[in-house]
Order: structure tokens, then sequence, then C-alpha cells
């Protein structure tokens, strides 16, 4: 292994320091972890009648980290900065994914907590492992190193195994959690068995680093390919898993089903952005010299993604796994995005084209994570009203129920990427972005498996609206007034009409926060 | 053989053992040993690599590889006692309440 002589006189030890500026960089995240401890400690604390209040402490922490993300931005729009020896990155994609993943925090903590306490879910351990889960994701988006992107992504992910199972008088529940972790896990371990080759092959693991090497080893000479050909394999399959992308998705359905509901709603969302943001991170910014290969292999992946997903879920007559089988569709979409970085009509590294792709897949998680999260949150409030979670069940919403019918019928429009919906925006950029870089065909089975879905989310507007009601159905339904769930459902209703109606501001904030990988790219390719 | 090329090659054997253990095995608990498997060797390549380069990162990274196993240990094991209590007796193959 003589070529790995070449790097030893490369590589250099990089400066330790800590500065007052690296926390003020890191204050979003920290406050997510402080509320994360207190919500812990006041729990204990809290008599059990009045926990209910530990909702507002966890949506304060999240909010007060809006505001911190918020100004760091106004502060200096164009920020770049680099805090902890290169561990992690405050610039604008961290800051769009910190906006993705506290927003699923608030609507993850806005929907549980009368469906949990019917359940007997303790709410203040809920709070707080979800909000670990928030911090881990955060910290997969701004990660500048690949120790970053693994302790990040198994914070989340170890969060979401036990919030899985955390209906524990349920036996699905337990079912879903077995299922998701062993899979879960052994997704890690081949993961991190990439990075291990990545850092032996390149001797970093700081991503701009590994981008570095990795140019100038492919100037000089090809016998690396093999070693790093492998570890990118390795890393993708590992992200595979985490995105529930085909065929690494069979966790997923079961995973879904099991888990309690505003769980299933929570991880059907930030997982798989945090999955993204870790894949565009390592991928965009450690390994672009390989984007003709790594595109390939994400564009039939994609294609495979879409179509189970949808075609699978057209036979569900739960409304739960139905909901699960078009996440994974869902990440597909997404995954169209990411191939469209790479032209396949030969090579060009045109900024505005690749911008278009990342920008996309940004956009298009943070609309996800409304009308994914709206479409759960109607089937909690159903759910509490009598029980079921069957297509069956919603027959005649429209009647008993005429705004949540509406609701759930605008979430379900978006999902299919109806206009003026945001959902329509958000395939709309993905299939732009796929088009721009010669993708049609990949854009072709992309329109017809949106077409496709169409079939399943109109099933349940028709049975809202056009079949009556169940006798027995009428004879199990409890009226449950939720403050909070009302407060998410109007949240989504608005943000999906004003995703749709005027995407601008969004996608600017998309578009500045996809341009700091490319600054990144060209560095390490150098240029200026 | 260099030294770096043998242990590299018996981390692969490791983590294909744990792999075949994961795909084939039916118990929860000795999948999940498996996998444990899978994590040590590839804390053996991160420590072959990072002695080749001279390097303490990957010496860190094994730490923190061992940090999240303990983690996932706790939660794996609570896991699979909450599955049985619900039916005394754990084997994948019964697991089956959810299909589609």
């Amino acid at each position: 292994m003589s070529f790995l002589n070449g790097i030893l006189s490369q590589v250099q030890p990089t400066k330790l320091s800590f500065t007052g500026d690296d926390f003020m960089y890191i204050l979003p995240e920290f406050i997510v972890l402080v509320t994360a401890c207190l919500l812990v400690i006041v729990d204990l604390i809290l008599p059990k009648k009045s926990r209910g209040g530990l909702a507002w402490l966890a949506l304060l922490g999240y909010v007060g980290a809006l505001a911190a993300a918020g100004y760091l931005y106004y502060a200096d729009a164009t920020i770049s900065h680099t805090t902890f020896s290169g561990m992690f990155v405050r610039d604008n994609f961290t800051l769009f994914n910190e906006i993705i993943f506290l927003i699923t925090g608030i609507l993850g903590i806005l929907i549980s907590p009368t469906y949990s306490l019917k359940r007997k879910i303790p709410l203040g351990e809920l709070y707080s492992i979800q909000a670990f889960s928030v911090l881990g994701m955060m910290i997969v988006g701004g990660s500048g190193d690949l120790m970053a992107v693994f302790v990040g992504i198994e914070l989340s992910s170890i969060a979401v195994y036990i919030l899985t199972g955390f209906a524990r008088n349920d036996r699905g529940s337990a079912e879903g959690a077995l299922k998701y972790f062993l899979l879960g896990i052994m997704a890690t371990a081949i993961l991190v068995y990439g990075m291990a080759w990545t850092f032996g092959m390149t001797g970093s693991t700081n991503l701009r680093e590994i981008g570095r090497q990795i140019a100038s080893q492919h100037s000089t000479s090809s016998n690396m390919d093999s070693g790093i050909t492998f570890a990118m394999l390795l890393l993708l399959v590992g992200f595979g898993f985490k995105i529930a992308a085909v065929p690494f998705h069979v966790w997923t359905p079961d995973a879904y089903e099991g888990a309690p509901t505003p769980i299933s709603a929570f991880m059907s969302v930030g997982p798989k952005a945090a999955g993204f943001a870790a894949l565009i991170r390592v991928m965009v910014e450690g390994m672009p010299t390989l984007s003709n290969q790594w595109t390939i292999i994400i564009a039939v992946l994609a294609v495979l993604t879409m179509t189970l997903g949808n075609v699978v879920a057209i036979a569900q007559n739960s409304v739960k796994r139905m909901l699960a089988y078009s996440s994974i569709a869902h990440t597909g979409y997404i995954m169209v995005g990411v191939a469209a970085y790479v032209n396949s009509n030969g090579v060009d590294t045109n900024v505005a084209r690749q911008n278009d792709s990342i920008s996309s897949v940004l956009i298009y998680s943070l609309i996800y994570v409304f009308m994914n999260i709206g479409a759960f949150g109607i089937l909690i409030y159903l759910q509490n009203q009598q029980g079921g979670a069957e297509v069956d069940d919603f027959n005649g919403l429209a009647r008993w129920s005429p705004i949540a019918a509406l609701a759930m019928a605008l979430c379900l429009f978006s999902l299919a990427g109806i206009p003026p919906t945001g959902g329509f925006f958000g395939k709309f950029f993905v299939f732009r972005a796929a088009i721009n870089s010669n993708l049609l065909w990949l854009t072709i089975i992309g329109a017809l498996n949106s077409a496709v879905s169409a079939f399943f989310y109109l099933r349940v507007v028709v049975a809202m609206y056009f079949n009556p009601q169940s006798e027995e159905s009428k004879s199990k339904l409890v009226p449950t007034r939720s403050f909070f769930l009302t407060a998410a459902l109007v949240i989504i209703c608005v943000a999906i009409l004003v995703l749709g109606l005027y995407p601008d501001p969004a996608l600017k904030l998309a578009q500045d926060g996809a341009t700091p990988l490319f600054q990144v790219v060209k560095a390490a390719a150098g240029q200026p | 053989m260099t030294s770096i090329t043998f242990t590299l090659v018996i981390s692969a054997i490791v983590f294909a053992v744990g792999t075949v253990g994961v795909l084939l095995r039916r118990n929860p608990l000795v999948q999940f040993m498996s996998i444990e498997l899978m994590l040590n060797a590839v804390n053996l390549a991160f420590i072959s690599f990072s002695g080749r380069f001279g390097t303490s990162e990957g010496q860190v990274f094994v730490l923190l590889v061992l940090t999240v196993a303990a983690a996932e240990a706790v939660v794996g094991l609570a896991i699979i006692v909450a599955m049985f209590r619900h039916r005394r007796r754990i084997d994948v193959d019964d697991i089956h309440a959810m299909q589609g």
C-alpha cells in the first residue's frame, strides 16, 4: 500500500482551539440541549397533575433556538464559520436545517399531549427525549466532520428508537421498536465502517480535508479509486437506511405503524431530513470529485423508492401504514433532487444548476414537514375521537367535523402535489432541477408516480366527503378537544397555503442555504 | 503482508461474520451481539488506519463508537425486555403482528 505514503506526507495536524465565539455559533444547539436537560429535571420536580405545563417549556426552548438561529442569520447573512476545530460549521445550510428540525420539534410537541394522555404515555420523558433527538439532527445539519455526522445521527436515532417503543402496553409499539432498532444499528455499523475507510483513504475525518484529498489524489493517480469507492458505497447504504430508501426501507412500515401516532409523525420527517442533511454534507462537501458515481446510484434508488412506495401504498387499508409507504415515496422524490446534482449530459460545474438541485432538496424537506405532520395530525384527531386508523374510519368525517376534513384534504392534496398547495411547488422545484440536469427520464418516472399517488390520497378524500359514517363509528365517538393539536393544524394549513401561493421567501432562503456548500467544493478543487 | 493489510483483512472478516450473523440468526440478542461484532471490526479498521497515519483522529473515533455502542446496548436491551414481557419468548420469527 505505497499510496498511503503520499497521503502521510500531506496530513497536517490541526490546531486545537476554543474561543467564546465558538459557543456563540452553537447557540441554537446549546439552547435545545439546556431545554432537554431542564425537561428531565422539571419533570421530576413537578407533581403529576401539572406536568402538562412541560409542553410550554419545550416550546419555549424550540422558539428560543429558532430566535437565536435567526439572530445569527441577521447579524451576518453570508456567515460561514468553522467552530470547535472543524467539528461544527455555522453557515446558511446549517441554518436552513435548523429551521426544518426546530419546526419538526415544535409541531411534534403540539400534536402529542391528548393522544399520549389517553394512552398513559409519560409526557415529560417524551418531550425531553424528543428534544435530544432534535439536538442530534441539528448537529448533523451543521457537521463539518465525520465524527459530528456520526454522533449527531446516533443521538437522533437512539432517541427515536426509544420513542418508537414508548407505548409499552401496546404490543405493536415494542415490535416496531425492535425492528427499527436492529436494522437501525446495523445501518450504523455499515455507515461507520464506510467512515473508517474514508478516513483510511484520505487521512482525515474533516469533510473539507477529505474533499481536498480526494480531489488531489484523483488528479494525480487512479489507484485510489477502489478503496474510496468502497467507502462511498458503504456510506450510501448507511444513509439509505436512515432516509428509508428502497431496498433499505424494510423497517419503515412496521416502525411507523407500531409507534404512537405523534411519534410516527415526528420520525417520518425529522430523522429523514437529518439523513438527507448528512448525505448532502458528506457527499457534496466530502466527495464532489466522485459525484458522477454517487448521483447515478441515487438516481436508480430514487426510481425504486418512488415506485415501490407508491405502488404498495395503494394496497393499504390502514391510513397509518399508507402514510408510511407514502413517506417512502417522498424519500424518492427528494432523492431525485439529490441526483440532479450532476449534469448527466457531460461534466459541467455550473454552480447555479447545482444550487437548484440542493435547494430543491431543502425546500422539499421543509414543505414535507408541514404536509406530512398535518396528515398524521388529522389521523391523531380521528384516533382521539373514535380510536380507529383505517380508511373506513374516515367515512363521513366531512359531516361531523367539516374543518378537520378540509384540513386533511389540504394536506393530502399537498402530498399528492396538486396546486395551489406547497407540495406542488416542492415537486416542481425537484423536477425542474432534474430536467435542467438532463434527467428527463427520471422526471417522467417521478411525474407518473405522482399520478399514481393521487389515487390513494384521493381515496381518503372520497371516504371523508362521499361515504356515510357507520353506526358503529357514531357509537364510538367521544368528542375530545385539544388546544395544542388545533394550534398545530392551524399553523400547518397556513404554512401549506403560504408556501403554495408565495414560495419566494422560502426558496430564497433555501438557495442561500445551498450556496456555502459550493464555496467548499470550489475550494477543494483549487478554484478561487 | 504488511501489518496494516493484515489488520484490515481481519477487520473485514470480522465485519463479514457479524453481517452474516445478523442476517442468519433468529434471536434478537444474538443479532444484537453480531452487530456489536461489526462495530468492533470498525474499531479495528480505525485503529489500524490511525496507526498508519500517526494521527489521533481515528483513535478518538474509536472512543466515540464505543460510547455509542454502550448507549445502543442500553436502549436495545430495554426494547428486548419490553418485547419479552408481551410474549414470554423472543424470536424474530414470532414478530409478525404487523405485515403488508
